[in-house]
């Protein structure tokens, strides 16, 4: 049974201070519906609905995006972790979601120039929305573009048009009513939706190396959000080089699922307090 | 004494500071069987957390006016008592509750209850004729919904502090002193020394009335010292109730010995005091005051007044003035803490529900903007109410300072190693000389001990690696019921690798269940629990020091509270000096907040993470609180934490007790 659920503020952005502690039945500040979910890349994505006073939620709905939340269940254990994703404010007549699905603050084109050549456009990047939610890129396929600047201009606009959430009515019940205490639906989605976030490509370096040194590199990258390592030593090789837009959490799943030299399959997670982990999938001592 | 039912808003804003009365024959009085009859539904009756249950209060009232005006105002202000009460539930302005009392002829007690609000209000014909002709409302329905069970205090209402059961110091304590691991080192020595006349005094270690740096009578001067030691072994903390304050001005040195000559403790890092100022303010007022030392690997036992000891001492480097030698208790003598839970005696919680309980500890005075022993960030609680007479939650792995009870034994590669930053100065030191996979280092074997260990816990060792690289060496926590012979029933952990080197980190090694499944009280459990700790080294040639096993119950209650690390430069909202936390759960409000203490005034800070429900015990029964305390390796918020010797806490316990209807004489 989840005892408690905290709101904290950003641990990678900290462009805010924010404590909130939820309790079940509260007097106030208390939190309902909870139901948690993991999956490949460990805490993967929780829900619950928070009962607050007006002021709170008002807040939420505006700043918590990003926000770090934790489940701890009655035995110590923490059942959850991850950022606030989306928020639904459920007023009893309209429900007002913002989301960080929609948010790209580092955003370029792959395009197809008149020659045939496939090429990027510049990148544009919004430090602001950077410095507040992490760094979120987006890639978009521009088919084919005579001119370079018309590329650039599209990476640009699409990031001022996403570089910030917005709060949009999502659904209308003529026949509701306002609720005497509105309340807000959160989902919380877990660390590792941060590296489906970043796009990984390396083009400096040659050749390839041992499966754990490149997870190694890739979190170095981009692996913003990752707190810790424990990184479990693996010599299956893999390349060094990417240049093809691909998430990084893509290309890290893709390398533990070729195991290895033992053919012991490997598995890569985050676990509480952001530490991501790359090891085979059971202790050695327990495979038959 | 007369009976009591009324409705009162805190402050007495709206109805002045007796309330309003709901059987007063002058003005509101229930109808006959009108008045506080509720029912309660089996949820009701086991519910675990004081914050979840509620009851509806469904009354019916007579309110008689001096006129129709009068009449009408009552009712105006009890309406406006139950806006407010709601407001307390549901609006972050509304900081004041509204609460019912109640109290029978013959009770001795009174009871109170928070009012949630009213689910609803009806009035009879205002057109007819009793309130046409008297200004008399008859069967006045009113529907209040209060938190259920009642409390014995008013609420948003501190009471006095409970007695708590004495661990290590005198009897009957308010605020007890926490510590971060278990042994049995004290103190065996304590003098004066006089400079001038190069005379010690006698040992007073256990003696009261003791002047401080006064050797017969005289009075302090620079270079005067005052010594503390132990022949025992490394020492972390000592008391001493000061009964006459000092006054003087004076800089006074705290020092340990380094093997070769006295060297300045830090503050903060090696020395923290309770309960407040530097050390120049040491024993400037009347109270208990705590030493809490962690002097550097390098503190060894020299030989003072022909006494081998691990010393610290308090020099006087310079005196300005010296008006008043401080003097301490004229019966309660100094002692040393050494436990790390506080303890309330089967008589202290009355009622027959959980109650509703505060916890306040307060932080010693040291710490800085860097993370430290004096700057706390973490700590862990958990309580255990039965198999106390030998359960202890650490159990140190140097093989030094145990109960009785339990045996050490070493496996491969392991020996015992001098420690001063372990308990009783002893850890268990792993080579990985021949054997660097997962095998068994330690054994501990606890004769008989199943019963008293029954139970779940969250478990932890604090352990080192010393050289290498970060999570080269990984542990694992190996139960076994009855035998430490294989084949007998055995539970493992997850190994877990340290994540820091030459500090001793917290490792959480998970859930532990003992025996390895559920038992009945009919079930005999009097036999052998052992305990192994498993090492590895998966690479390179560091070493691991293993020191404390601690086991924290989970299984009745417990709780992470966490720094929401604020302030990560200056580590802001760690504890530190001057500074209190309250885990409260709902004699103020349900909340854990930081306190800044200023001149004995506790002023709000900010608010402290709580993983866990607010504090759940149960009436009538002798109940432990077991704690363990972390803080910050080098920057605030970036792990792993780690567990100094030296950590400290000052813990009070507060309680509205509960319940169900009537309180009688509790």
């Amino acid at each position: 049974m989840i005892a408690s659920i905290v709101i904290g503020h950003n641990p990678v952005a900290l462009w805010e201070r924010f404590s909130l502690t939820l309790t079940r039945h509260a007097e106030r500040n208390g939190f309902s519906a909870y139901n948690s979910e993991q999956r490949r890349g460990g805490f993967w994505k929780a829900s619950f609905v928070i009962s607050a006073d007006r002021a709170i939620l008002a807040e939420m709905m505006r700043n918590g995006l990003g926000r770090n939340v934790v489940a701890y269940n009655e035995e110590m254990g923490i059942d959850f972790e991850g950022y606030i994703n989306t928020m639904r404010l459920m007023t009893g007549v309209a429900v007002a979601k913002t989301t960080l699905d929609t948010v790209f603050n580092k955003v370029w084109l792959r395009y197809k120039n008149t020659g045939g050549t496939l090429v990027r456009s510049v990148v544009a990047s919004d430090a602001t929305s950077q410095a507040r939610f992490g760094v979120k890129e987006r890639v978009l396929s521009g088919g084919e573009i005579a001119s370079s600047s018309v590329a650039d201009n599209y990476a640009s606009r699409y990031v001022s048009l996403r570089r910030n959430p917005r709060i949009l009515p999502e659904s209308v019940r003529l026949a509701g009513s306002n609720k005497e205490n509105p309340q807000i639906e959160v989902d919380v989605f877990g660390y590792i939706h941060t590296l489906f976030w970043r796009v990984y490509n390396q083009t400096a370096s040659a050749g390839t190396q041992g499966a754990s040194s490149e997870v190694n590199d890739i979190l170095t990258a981009v692996g913003q959000f990752v707190a810790s390592r424990s990184i479990s030593p693996n010599s299956t090789t893999v390349t060094k080089e990417y240049d093809a837009d691909r998430w990084a959490a893509q290309i890290i799943f893709d390398i533990a699922e070729l195991g290895d030299a033992s053919l012991r399959r490997w598995v890569a997670y985050m676990k509480r307090q952001r530490e991501f982990v790359f090891s085979e999938a059971a202790p050695p001592e327990v495979l038959v | 004494m007369s009976r009591v039912f009324k409705i009162i808003d805190s402050g007495g804003v709206i109805a002045g500071t007796a309330g309003i009365s709901l059987i007063d024959p002058a003005t509101i009085i229930g109808t006959r069987g009108g008045l506080n009859k509720p029912t309660l539904n089996l949820s009701q009756i086991e519910a675990g957390s004081i914050v979840e249950a509620e009851i509806l209060e469904d009354l019916s009232v007579n309110l008689y006016g001096s006129s129709q005006d009068n009449a009408s105002n009552q009712i105006q202000i009890l309406v406006k008592m139950l806006r407010k009460a709601g407001q307390w539930w549901k609006a972050a302005w509304q900081s004041a509750p509204v609460y019912l009392q109640a109290q029978h002829t013959s009770e001795t007690g009174a009871r109170y209850a928070l009012v949630k609000g009213a689910m609803g209000l009806s009035l009879p014909d205002v057109f007819d004729a009793p309130f046409e002709v008297d200004a008399r409302l008859e069967v006045l329905g009113l529907s209040i919904v209060r938190e259920h069970p009642w409390r014995s205090g008013v609420p948003g209402t501190l009471p006095v502090a409970l007695t708590q059961t004495a661990t290590d110091g005198p009897a009957s304590p308010t605020l007890v002193h926490v510590v971060n691991f278990r042994d049995d080192v004290a103190l065996t020595h304590l003098y004066s020394y006089d400079d001038s006349s190069t005379l010690f005094s006698a040992n007073q270690i256990s003696a009261a009335s003791i002047a401080m740096w006064s050797v017969s009578g005289s009075t302090p001067a620079a270079a005067d010292i005052l010594y503390l030691g132990s022949t025992t072994a490394a020492w972390h903390h000592f008391v001493m109730q000061i009964l006459t304050a000092g006054v003087f001005s004076a800089d006074v040195i705290p020092e340990f010995w380094n093997g070769s000559a006295w060297a300045a403790l830090t503050a903060g890092s090696q020395i923290t005091l309770y309960p407040t100022g530097g050390e120049d303010e040491i024993f400037k007022s009347a109270g208990e005051w705590v030493l809490n030392v962690a002097p550097p690997s390098t503190w060894v036992a020299n030989s003072i007044n022909n006494v081998s000891a691990y010393w610290v001492r308090l020099r006087l480097n310079t005196v300005s003035s010296w008006t008043t030698t401080p003097v301490t208790h004229g019966t309660n003598t100094p002692y040393t803490p050494k436990t790390p839970h506080i303890e309330l005696s089967s008589s202290i919680i009355k009622g027959d529900a959980p109650p509703r309980v505060l916890l306040r500890m307060f932080s010693p005075h040291g710490g800085t903007t860097t993370p430290m022993m004096g700057t706390t960030s973490r700590i862990l609680m958990g309580i255990k109410s039965r198999g106390l007479s030998k359960f202890v939650a650490n159990l140190n792995v140097g093989n030094a300072g145990n109960p009785g009870d339990w045996a050490t034994a070493y496996g491969t590669d392991t020996a015992a190693a001098d420690d001063v930053s372990a308990p009783r100065g002893k850890r268990a030191n792993v080579t990985f000389a021949t054997v660097s996979t997962l095998t068994v280092r330690v054994t501990l074997i606890g004769t008989a001990l199943l019963d008293d260990w029954e139970g779940q816990y969250q478990a932890f060792a604090v352990a080192r690696q010393v050289g290498g690289a970060a999570g080269d060496c990984a542990i694992r926590l190996r139960v076994m019921i009855g035998s430490s012979a294989d084949g007998s029933p055995v539970f493992d952990t997850a190994t877990v690798k340290l994540k820091s080197t030459g500090v001793n980190e917290w490792v959480e090694l998970g859930i532990v269940k003992l025996p390895l499944t559920e038992t009945v009280f009919s079930d005999a459990l009097g036999t052998d629990l052992v305990l192994r700790l498993l090492a590895e080294r998966s690479t390179g040639a560091s070493t691991l020091g293993l020191v404390q096993l601690v086991l924290i119950p989970v299984d009745e209650w417990s709780v992470i509270l966490d720094d929401p690390i604020s302030f990560p430069t200056t580590g802001a909202s760690a504890l530190r000096g001057n500074t209190v936390l309250d885990l409260d759960g709902g004699i103020l409000r349900n909340r854990t907040l930081k306190h800044v203490l200023t001149s004995g005034v506790l002023y709000p800070a900010e608010a402290w993470y709580r993983g866990g429900s607010p504090p759940q015990l149960e009436p009538g029964r002798q109940t432990r609180f077991y704690f363990l305390m972390g803080h910050y390796p080098t920057t605030f918020g970036t792990g792993p934490l780690l567990c100094t010797l030296g950590q400290h806490l000052a813990v009070s316990i507060y309680a509205h007790h509960s319940y169900n209807t009537l309180r009688g004489a509790d």
